[in-house]
């Protein structure tokens, strides 16, 4: 048996006394792809920093542990070698690409960087873009990273790292940004990649399903340990560890049970009627009208791009752009929305931690909500509100910055549900979050829903999602309505082709059906 | 990941800070109380001839000047008036500079226009020449005038940086979430961006008491500064210098002050600029 191509003996990273991540060992043969999956704070991405020895200055790596790459202990490497070394060894598409890019040169100017582009190399890069799922490649090269979608840059992050045809493909957190289709259209790319290039591949993801269908070997982290290691079809049939049963239970399944159905009688509480949003020549939300019950569940479906976020806008009168009307209990809204109307409709933007001031303490937070509408806050009703979203009383005093991203988004629902609001509008509420934290998250809100009684209005991008949060769906593309219907109509019998391209999706991502590699 | 919370900066960790308020809090001392223990009129001239140059004694503990008069007197009542007139330059800097900036950069377009085109004219004449035309206009210049219009020529760089600040996070998502909560205008002013602008004009403030320290001398020197016999160090600097090699000690007598309490704002708005972040608390 040849040598492994990585081999990680006892990893073991420091911070200020704190140990981050703790004997961790592992071995990756080659053209073998090995995922690394885990909750967020795991320790999966300074693991993976950690081979290519690029730990944040203030962390640190224990003398013991022992990382060798391609027979090479990293040890022996000087550091006047490490940059041409990292380059010859790794490709790596780092978590966020778009911002990696680097913003003032186009595609084909960082190809360039990254190896001089002879005209075989140029038609190489071109066919390497084709490759990674790009069709009319020649489009994309004068392009500059502003001018890429999301999953269009994701796709030339992914082409630059095999340029230079690396030993290694680093991949981190590569679809957690995509919207269900795009994902599944990668997940295709990463597949044909590996079989053209024959590369070795460590993935770091907490995206089950994307380790399942791409890697032989699945390692769990949790914090900040390895707890399980199996063969991809072993550790998803029968996981061990808590942890990775933790995951695997919190992925979300079409077959999740019904929830119960919310009434749609008597007047609606909200209703669009032929709102319409233009940018320029472009509709980007199409004359839309539907109505929205006390009490009710919906969520808004549709790949990235299709308008949700723009409806939602809309609706809350953001949108200056807006046409159309909008009736809130009985009454026509004017451009401005009254402060009495913005208490009774909440929103919670995407990465609704953001939302925070980053200068309040969270108890300030809370009463500065309040007290926008001329309520006043108790320390115990700040203790009261932060414990209806399941969170302990003591961060009233932290900042922001202080919590994880899944604290955070707790905080913003919880200064949402303070003003006591009729409405409760979410933007993408699971984007960036773990499978536990988002499992988390949907648990609250329906219980939060149970309780309170407040409608619930939830962008998904990813319909999987939707049997949790929602009792209707409607489905937009290109800035279409293009269905609305019960949940359980939406499952069972998806009429227009995009509901059914998205349920297809979800149904691809659930772990129920082994997909064959 | 929360930080660990021994590692908090504290603001007295910042060794800057603690030098910069002490140094101005014994500065302003001296000009404060001290004179109350020292009983010697400043522009007292008992014998303008025969008690000149005297060097320093236990009559006159830092001598006598030209004119006979006790020089630490004198630095007393200066050092009352030279901080004085820079905090006072410095408050008004703060004040107008900030408003203009916040009006500025929330209400956008023509307003913006407008007034940043006023700033931009303002900071294209260089400002001593500005001073020169306005302090023209009096026979007597006071402390207080003099302090005034130092701050009237020193808040445009403040107003830009509070503009630049306002712009930028007035699409801050927690601003957009305060909007859409039904927070008023001038809730989120008070409450979201003051405290975002504060920490660029807390620091632009400290610079503009440091120039007004040294333009105070600077104007005295053309004969524009605060009018005689008022103390001041500027004008105590400017009577020494022609004497330096002779009487050494009238000239250290305002010099050292000086110098120490302009090197204190300095330290003082370097500190602010890493404590006033918010990461860092």
């Amino acid at each position: 048996m040849t040598a492994p191509m990585i081999d990680v003996q006892g990893l073991t990273i420091r911070a200020a006394g704190r140990v981050l991540v703790s004997d961790v060992s592992f071995s990756v043969a080659r053209e073998q792809t090995v995922a690394i999956i885990g909750a967020s704070g795991s320790g999966k991405t300074l693991t993976a920093r950690a081979l290519l020895d690029l730990l944040p200055t203030d962390l640190s790596r224990d003398a013991a542990s022992r990382i060798v790459i391609e027979g090479r202990d990293l040890g022996t490497i000087t550091p006047a070698q490490r940059p041409d070394w990292r380059r010859r060894t790794f490709g790596v598409v780092p978590t966020a690409v778009q911002s990696a890019l680097d913003p003032v040169r186009s595609v084909r100017e960082q190809a360039q960087l990254i190896a001089a582009l002879t005209p075989e190399r140029h038609d190489e890069f071109e066919a390497l873009l084709a490759t990674v799922g790009l069709a009319a490649p020649a489009r994309y090269l004068d392009r500059y990273p502003h001018q890429l979608s999301g999953g269009e840059a994701q796709r030339v992050g992914l082409a630059l790292a095999l340029l230079r045809q690396p030993q290694v493909l680093l991949l981190d957190e590569l679809t957690t940004a995509l919207d269900a289709i795009s994902r599944g259209a990668l997940l295709t790319t990463l597949r044909r990649v590996r079989e053209q290039q024959r590369t070795t591949m460590l993935l770091i993801t907490h995206d089950l399903d994307v380790a399942f269908a791409l890697a032989d070997t699945v390692l769990t982290m949790d914090a900040g340990r390895m707890v399980e290691c199996a063969a991809s079809a072993t550790l998803r049939r029968a996981p061990q560890s808590a942890a990775t049963q933790a995951l695997i239970a919190a992925w979300p399944t079409l077959d999740a049970p019904a929830q119960i159905t919310t009434p749609t009688t008597g007047p609606p509480l909200l209703r669009a009627e032929a709102l319409r949003v233009r940018f320029g020549a472009v509709d980007a939300l199409a004359a839309t009208s539907f109505t929205l019950h006390a009490g009710e569940r919906t969520a808004i479906v549709g790949p990235s791009g299709s308008g949700k976020s723009t409806l939602l806008r809309a609706l809350l009168g953001l949108e200056p752009r807006a046409q159309g009307a909008v009736w809130f209990d009985g009454a026509r809204l004017g451009a401005a929305r009254s402060r009495r109307w913005r208490q009774q409709v909440q929103w919670l933007m995407q990465h609704a931690g953001r939302s925070l001031d980053p200068r309040l303490r969270v108890a300030r937070s809370l009463a500065e909500a309040r007290a926008a509408h001329d309520l006043t806050t108790t320390p115990e009703q700040v203790a009261q509100s932060l414990a209806a979203v399941e969170l302990d009383p003591s961060i009233a005093d932290r900042y922001p910055h202080e919590l994880s991203t899944g604290q955070c988004q707790r905080v913003a629902i919880a200064r949402a549900l303070a003003l006591e609001p009729r409405v409760l509008m979410l933007d993408e509420p699971l984007t960036g979050l773990d499978p536990v934290t988002a499992a988390g998250i949907t648990r609250l809100l329906a219980r939060l829903h149970a309780r309170t009684g407040v409608a619930v209005v939830t962008v998904l991008h990813d319909l999987a999602f939707a049997p949790q949060v929602a009792d209707r769906v409607l489905v937009l593309d290109q800035g279409t309505l293009v269905e609305d219907a019960p949940l359980a109509t939406i499952i069972a019998a998806p009429t227009h082709p995009v509901s059914r391209q998205l349920y297809d999706a979800a149904r691809a991502a659930t772990l129920s059906a082994p997909s064959s590699a | 990941m929360p930080p660990d919370p021994a590692t908090r900066a504290s603001p007295w960790r910042d060794r800057r800070l603690p030098l910069g308020v002490a140094t101005l809090a014994a500065l302003a001392i001296a000009g404060l109380v001290v004179p109350l223990f020292y009983g010697i009129d400043p522009n007292a001239m008992p014998d303008p001839v025969g008690l000149a140059w005297r060097a320093p004694s236990a009559a006159h503990w830092l001598g006598t000047d030209a004119l006979g008069r006790d020089v630490l007197a004198r630095l007393l009542a200066g050092t009352r008036v030279s901080l004085g007139v820079a905090l006072l330059a410095s408050a008004v800097a703060f004040v107008v500079g900030t408003l203009w900036g916040l009006v500025a950069g929330w209400r956008g377009g023509i307003v913006d226009t407008v007034l940043m085109g006023i700033v931009d004219t303002l900071l294209a004449i260089p400002r001593v020449l500005l001073l020169l035309i306005i302090l023209g206009f009096w026979e007597a210049r006071s402390a207080l005038v003099v302090g005034v219009i130092l701050g009237l020529t020193d808040w445009m760089r403040t107003s830009r940086l509070v503009r630049a600040d306002v712009r930028a996070a007035r699409t801050a998502p927690w601003i957009v979430a305060a909007r859409a909560i039904g927070a008023s205008d001038a809730r989120i002013l008070r409450v979201h961006l003051l405290p975002v602008v504060l920490r660029q004009a807390a620091i632009a403030a400290a610079l503009a008491a440091a120039h007004a320290l040294m333009l105070e001398a600077g104007l005295a020197a053309i004969g524009l500064g605060i009018a005689v016999p008022q103390a001041s160090w500027g004008t105590m600097l400017v009577t020494a210098v022609t004497e330096v090699s002779f009487y050494w000690w009238l000239f250290a007598a305002a010099a050292v002050p000086l110098f120490a309490a302009s090197a204190a704002c300095v330290a003082i708005s370097d500190a602010a600029r890493t404590l006033l972040d918010p990461r860092a608390r």
